[in-house]
């Protein structure tokens, strides 16, 4: 997948419905890096914000 | 929400590479792949909300859409197609941050080579939810 269409997917899902501000916000900070490898505390954090958002119902099938 | 398109556009295209500076010192492969599957699970996370949000509206219009982005999802007690995917990209990730050896750089090729056509399969269905009318 090129990055134009993981923008025109992402593009139709906002165009679809609903806020996703908290979805953004979440992970600005690591996709806003400057080009580093993240460390281990940085590491941590995203593999909690992560386990936390796939243990939410919408992550499960109904 | 149309601030936002340019936003988000901006972090996955620097998120999969080609805008993507890496500072000197650091591995490109690394940060590149850390970024991706950041990037992937943003996708999936958004993916699995608006479908759900829309559930009703997509099992009766679009009932081929709810079913693919079901699929993906996880099941109680276990693992999802998505959520193995991720899994894997990190741990292929994090052993080759360990030991940067030819054969752990192809395994990280492969999984971020999985994860990608996962997402490609998601786009080809969630493309059409516009067309449906949401």
């Amino acid at each position: 997948m090129t990055p134009l269409e993981i923008i025109a997917l992402i593009n139709a899902l906002l165009q679809a419905v609903g806020p996703i501000e908290d979805a953004i916000a979440k992970y600005k900070a690591i996709l806003d890096s400057p080009g580093l490898e993240m460390t281990e505390a940085e590491i941590a954090a995203y593999e909690a914000l992560k386990a936390s958002d796939h243990a939410k119902p919408y992550w499960q099938e109904d | 929400m149309k601030k936002l398109l340019p936003i988000l556009s901006i972090f996955l295209l620097c998120a999969w590479g080609p805008c993507a500076t890496v500072q000197p010192g650091h591995d490109a492969l690394l940060v590149n792949s850390e970024r991706a599957a950041v990037a992937a699970h943003t996708t999936f996370d958004t993916l699995f909300n608006l479908e759900r949000l829309n559930e009703a509206y997509l099992i009766a219009h679009a009932p081929a859409v709810h079913k693919a982005v079901n699929a993906l999802r996880s099941r109680p007690g276990v693992k999802g197609i998505a959520e193995t995917a991720e899994d894997n990209t990190w741990a292929a990730i994090r052993v080759y941050a360990e030991f940067k050896s030819p054969q752990n750089t192809s395994e990280l090729d492969k999984a971020m080579a999985a994860l990608k056509e996962l997402l490609a399969q998601a786009s080809s269905y969630m493309a059409q939810m516009p067309k449906k009318g949401l």
